[in-house]
């Protein structure tokens, strides 16, 4: 073959490979087009079932039953339903759904199921409820895909029992787990739930900055002062995203204990602690350091001079004539205008 | 007559080095594109796209950090208050919505007021990103989300700045006034910042065609197919350019360019590069080039990720004047960004964006245009005057069609196999015409605008140009 017929041939394939490429397209569509309308159908039989059976339909769950082979479509239909219907009736439905077997069918899909798939069963499993369900979804931890893996664990904080702080920071050790913010949001529910296995987490060696910083924002939201020490502690870290996180923790608390700490952390070298350092004041109402608040008016740091101005502001009587000392100082325009806004902003 | 014979050697020798450098150039970018639409494929069927917005609010809203979208408006008296609205009625837990009026000649200010029963309120700032003079902020207690901003005229970089001081959000979202966010765009987008949020700095998202779709209340409410063929041909290639180039080169972290009709940026980050770039029309690309710049020179470990699926819709021009004068502009704003940053152009400092994404610009965007006009007016001028040899002219340039149509199809199969958001198969024949044609007339011309705008590059030619609309009210 001569090289000319050659690069007419790579043409004449490359351009026939496109036009069956297209024609493959539009004969798909069609084909799925139809398969579409029967998925819509489906899901509205399946929705409509569901409403019967909160009716008290006894021809609900003989409606429901054939779609148990149709995992998928029970799981769509399921999660659109959930989010309709609260307390007695969802517990209802989706006990209905239990005995029906869809427990075993969904599991079955998120080991054999396209990653779409896969995902979409897990949280149908974890919508279903119950100690079957909590099972369920612990072995799918154990599965290969790290969305599933995050939306079991998910499944279970939501259900009442994540997994312990610990291992919830082992899964991130070992990869296993991205420390995203929906993983924030587990170790949140983790440590609420065990707030003194969340103290005791905090000792591990093995934390990264992050991790610490994580762990000390979920102890800072549990409610527990028995934390407040440990987040005092750490608010001496020489990561200043830890000493950040220790001193918000701090100002969730609102405990008095933690005064001599804030006081400390308004002159933080860095100024996301000063910043925090002056929300949590405002935030925990501790008056009597609202004069050391006062300096960071003039904080070469926006943020600081924002928050500081909003401490000042939630801090009653006392804290609103410091700003208004501030307003009245020309001999510091930075300050003043800090103030300013802060009492016109307040109202 | 030995001269001459030497002379008539080096014309042909001439000819030939052309037409293998046109050919050799086309390949290129016809290889470059086919690895673009692999690695688009490869990213689309490892993450595919969740149709249904209750499973996305499902699994991003409780985590979803709060986003402040930064409106810039001037002269738009006529359509803000309807797009305002159609802001306000997005789906996202925590977000609040900064109207920019950048010195509007019209009532632009008033008309919000008026239908906002806005009264002026104090907001503490910092003009940590420079900004022409605000004159004064508005709100209203019914309307906690909004808050609009009056300053001095300034330009879009001018107006987003000044958003971006008043913004509380740790994330901002750019995108243009006459911009249709689909009504979970938020939720979309913010995933990479609610996946990675160590690491990401910026989201930018697709951008769909409007024109053809049914628009109501400032959205998309039915997808369809334009009935102007310079449109239908957008159409093929804003998918070439989103869904295929961005999310390829998002894949391997040398993504140089969100669009500014919609784009999620760390407020932080934004501010750490000084905001946006006052006398540029690319000040969308500048932006991210300064953010690749800054991390990587701090050795920062960061991410510029993108969404493939579609987040907002745009109106494409229905006429050449004004789709000649918008690709010239474009251009330009990115000769610009380009020759600004030339520092990074094939530096190893700047790793993969200084070899791969300059490269890229620099193959594709500055040379390539260059050199295909040549082939474009050289090689017929050669095969005229005898010198080339046709039939394998022919052979080869039958091979770029090809390549071309390959890859205009492969972005459509692209769509329509992860995201399928045309209607029917008829819409999709429509389209599939169009991603023939468009590789027979339309890209050749599309070089000559970019010539152009080279030229108004060189020549340091201002402004905008004027911009047409038809207006999204007239859509069927």
């Amino acid at each position: 073959m001569s090289s000319l017929t050659l690069i007419w041939v790579v043409a004449l394939v490359l351009i026939g490979a496109a036009l069956a490429w297209m024609t493959a397209l539009i004969v798909a569509r069609f084909i799925k087009e139809s398969r579409s309308t029967t998925r819509s159908a489906e899901r509205r039989l399946i929705i409509q079932a569901l409403s019967g059976l909160l009716r008290g339909q006894t021809d609900a769950v003989g409606a429901l039953s054939p779609f148990v082979r149709r995992p998928q479509v029970l799981a769509e239909a399921i999660l659109d339903f959930q989010g309709l219907i609260r307390g007695a009736d969802q517990e209802r439905a989706m006990v209905a759904l239990r005995n029906l077997g869809l427990i075993e069918a969904l599991e079955g899909r998120i080991l054999d199921g396209s990653r779409d798939e896969r995902l979409t069963s897990v949280e149908a499993l974890a919508a279903l409820g119950g100690e079957e369900v909590k099972a369920a979804l612990r072995r799918a931890i154990r599965s290969k895909d790290p969305n599933v893996r995050m939306a079991a664990i998910k499944g279970l904080a939501d259900a009442g029992a994540p997994p312990t702080p610990s291992r919830l920071l082992d899964y991130v050790g070992t990869g296993e787990l991205a420390p995203s913010r929906i993983y924030a949001e587990v170790m949140r529910q983790a440590v609420a739930s065990a707030p003194l296995e969340g103290l005791q987490a905090l000792g591990r060696q093995d934390l990264t900055p992050l991790m610490r910083a994580m762990l000390l924002d979920a102890l800072g939201r549990s409610g527990a002062y028995e934390a407040v020490p440990a987040l005092a502690a750490a608010a001496t870290d020489p990561d200043p995203d830890v000493r950040t996180a220790a001193i918000r923790g701090l100002g969730r608390l609102q405990h008095p204990a933690a005064a001599e700490t804030l006081a400390s952390a308004l002159a933080d070298q860095a100024w996301t602690v000063r910043s925090a350092a002056a929300e949590a004041v405002g935030a925990a109402g501790l008056v009597r350091l609202a004069p050391t608040v006062v300096p960071l008016l003039d904080d070469p740091e926006w943020w600081v001079r924002f928050r500081a101005g909003d401490a000042l502001g939630r801090l009653g009587k006392a804290g609103r004539g410091l700003l208004e000392a501030a307003a009245a100082d020309d001999a510091r325009p930075v300050a003043q205008r800090a103030a300013e806004r802060a009492l016109a902003e307040g109202g | 007559m030995p001269e001459l014979e030497t002379l008539a050697l080096a014309v042909v020798r001439f000819a030939e080095t052309i037409a293998w450098a046109v050919i050799a150039t086309g390949l290129a970018q016809n290889a470059l594109y086919l690895y673009q639409l692999l690695l688009a494929a490869r990213a689309l069927s490892q993450a595919p796209p969740v149709n249904q917005a209750a499973l996305l609010w499902r699994r991003y809203a409780e985590a979803a950090p709060p986003i402040t979208l930064m409106a810039p408006a001037y002269n738009e008296a006529l359509t803000i208050v309807e797009s305002v609205r159609s802001l306000l009625a997005l789906q996202y837990p925590h977000f609040e919505v900064v109207v920019v009026n950048d010195g509007s000649k019209d009532e632009t200010l008033q008309v919000l007021i008026d239908a906002f029963e806005l009264h002026p309120v104090e907001r503490h700032y910092d003009l940590a990103a420079p900004c022409q003079r605000i004159r004064g902020l508005y709100a209203a207690a019914n309307q906690p989300r909004l808050l609009v901003v009056d300053k001095d005229n300034g330009g879009k970089a001018d107006a987003l700045n000044a958003a971006i001081n008043l913004s509380r959000s740790p994330i901002v979202c750019s995108m243009d006034a006459d911009s249709l966010l689909e009504v979970d765009a938020l939720l979309r987008a913010v995933a990479p910042f609610v996946e990675d949020p160590e690491r990401t700095v910026a989201v930018g998202g697709t951008i769909r065609i409007a024109n053809g779709c049914k628009i109501s209340f400032g959205r998309v409410v039915e997808v369809g197919v334009p009935r102007n063929m310079l449109a239908r041909l957008q159409t093929i290639e804003y998918l070439r350019a989103f869904l295929m180039a961005r999310l390829a080169w998002s894949r391997i972290s040398t993504l140089t360019i969100i669009s500014g009709a919609f784009g999620l940026f760390r407020r932080q980050a934004v501010l750490d590069v000084g905001g946006y770039s006052h006398g540029t029309v690319g000040e969308d690309m500048e932006l991210v080039v300064k953010l690749h710049k800054h991390y990587r020179r701090l050795r920062k470990p960061y991410r510029v990720a993108f969404t493939p699926e579609p987040v907002c819709w745009t109106e494409a021009p229905e006429t050449m004047a004004v789709l000649s004068r918008q690709r010239a502009r474009w251009h330009r704003g990115a000769l610009e960004t380009f020759f600004r940053h030339r520092d990074m152009i094939l530096n190893p400092r700047y790793g993969r964006i200084g070899v791969v994404g300059f490269g890229h610009i620099l193959v594709v965007d500055v040379l390539g245009p260059i050199i295909e006009i040549f082939g474009y007016v050289l090689i017929p001028a050669f095969w005229l005057l005898g010198v080339l040899d046709i039939e394998y002219l022919w052979a080869l340039l039958a091979v770029t069609f090809g390549f071309g149509i390959v890859i205009s199809v492969g972005a459509l199969a692209l769509e329509e196999t992860e995201l399928r958001r045309f209607p029917n198969a008829r819409s999709l024949a429509v389209l599939m015409g169009a991603a023939i044609l468009e590789n027979f007339g339309y890209r050749q011309i599309n070089n000559f605008w970019r010539l152009r705008g080279t030229w108004q590059f060189l020549t340091g030619a201002q402004g905008w140009g004027k911009m047409t609309r038809k207006g999204f009210s007239s859509q069927p």
